[in-house]
């Protein structure tokens, strides 16, 4: 399980780096469908756990975007 | 001009193989290749096999003696620098490791036990099965009851932890490994012979066996590099596609699994390599307990490490060490399987092969039950 690492205004933010498929997704997954955050933020260091948790949360019902960070990895934000 | 019309088909070429249809044209394209490398030359059902030609470099290395399996697949080379072009080319490629290396390397080293056991990685039961070899089923099955057990684990909270980013030179060594197999196989060093006229090494070649059966090199490495190039962009993964449908009714790994047994079943009836048959199928043994429970083992420990034997080797080309790690554990592994008497032949289980598979399952639960991530 990866660390909230910031809930504030309705947003969370969950860092998802270095971790091994399929957390990344997983964790996405299981936030997406249990919080009342309006904004969820989830950080990862690959272009492959981007794809799988833009998939994950798209199928949870939530509208994603990614956008990369300046250390090379991603933010996907998903929003209601 | 010029450079904005290639970054535009570039882009376009990314978002088709992350798309529902990159995994299914990178399995289909496996499907077809493989029952040709065997039309070429390769051992029957085995056009690629992620373990049992990590097995015969282990043997061509005189890391075990088992005489007909030794020989440089230029298969596994291709498939790590062909992940390493499309890395680059994509900037993907991303030096990285820190993630439990030596539990990778365990898992490395029992999911090449099991899979021995078996006598196949997940590429080579679907292959096989494509072939008409019934024994792939019992495999088959074993591999989805080991990846559901390992699903448990994840469901639980199972982690190996976080990679850290690395130096570039951590992201370079399995790659420069693969060309020094590659100026091996070509060089074939020989220190001389010992008074029976027989090779002392250091690098073995099979004289008989299905270590002595294979595709010119060029081809085997050419098919390597397309096969490693597709699978980076497709991110192609035979246990992500079974354990993300348990764990996410998600199905777009499971896809390229579809398709790879279609389009391999489909060129092997082309080719005449179809054989329906549960005897006397080429490098199998009816030994049905251990084909299941071999890759039980093998399963459970993929799912651990976080993905399939050839998804490894693609992500130690784009820069993953930890992947190299696990690739490393395989090729230990595989030396230890012949030199132990744990790995099957056509005749059944090995001697120690059933000991070995409990032992390994023991060590991939105590693995399961105590690593769990830590907050940082």
């Amino acid at each position: 399980m990866s660390d909230t690492t910031n809930m504030a205004d309705d947003r969370l933010t969950i860092d998802c780096s270095g971790l091994s498929c399929p957390e990344p997704a997983f964790t996405a997954k299981k936030v997406l469908t249990s919080t009342d955050a309006k904004t969820v933020e989830i950080l990862v260091d690959s272009a492959t756990s981007q794809n799988n948790v833009l998939r994950a949360g798209e199928k949870a019902g939530w509208t994603g975007e990614a956008e990369e960070r300046d250390d090379g990895g991603f933010r996907v934000v998903f929003r209601r | 001009m010029a450079k904005n019309t290639s970054r535009t088909s570039l882009i376009g070429l990314k978002s088709f193989f992350t798309s529902r249809w990159g995994p299914i044209v990178t399995g289909a394209i496996i499907g077809i290749l493989a029952p040709l490398l065997v039309f070429w030359g390769n051992p029957g059902n085995m056009g690629i096999c992620v373990a049992c030609f990590t097995r015969d470099i282990a043997g061509a290395l005189g890391m075990h003696r088992a005489g007909v399996v030794q020989y440089i697949r230029p298969e596994i080379i291709g498939i790590v620098l062909g992940a390493l072009a499309a890395g680059l080319l994509f900037k993907e490629f991303k030096a990285k490791g820190g993630s439990a290396p030596l539990v990778r390397f365990i898992l490395g080293f029992f999911a090449m036990v099991g899979a021995l056991v078996f006598l196949g990685c997940p590429w080579r039961a679907y292959l096989r099965l494509a072939g008409g070899d019934l024994n792939a089923l019992f495999g088959i099955l074993g591999l989805i009851i080991g990846i559901g057990i390992g699903v448990v684990f994840l469901r639980r909270g199972f982690s190996l932890g976080r990679a850290r980013p690395a130096s570039a030179a951590v992201g370079w060594i399995m790659p420069i490994a693969m060309i020094a197999l590659l100026v091996l196989l070509l060089v074939a060093p020989l220190f001389g012979r010992d008074a029976d006229g027989n090779p002392v090494g250091p690098i073995f070649f099979s004289e008989s066996g299905p270590g002595s059966q294979y595709a010119f090199w060029v081809i085997a490495l050419v098919v390597g590099l397309v096969i490693g190039f597709l699978a980076q962009r497709s991110r192609f993964c035979t246990v992500g596609g079974i354990r993300d449908v348990m764990l996410m009714r998600d199905r777009h790994l499971l896809n390229g699994i579809i398709a790879l047994v279609v389009f391999a079943f489909i060129t092997n009836l082309i080719l005449g390599q179809f054989h329906l048959g549960i005897a006397d199928q080429p490098v199998a043994h009816t030994d049905q307990w251990w084909n299941v429970l071999g890759m039980v083992l093998a399963g459970f420990a993929f799912t651990l490490s976080g993905g399939c034997p050839g998804r490894h080797l693609v992500m130690s080309g784009e820069g993953n060490a930890d992947s190299g790690m696990f690739v490393i554990g395989m090729l230990v592994g595989a030396g230890f399987a012949h030199q132990f008497s744990m790995a099957s032949s056509g005749a059944g289980a090995g001697a120690f092969g059933p000991m070995a598979v409990g032992i390994g399952l023991a060590v991939c639960l105590a693995i399961g039950l105590t690593m769990k991530q830590k907050a940082s």
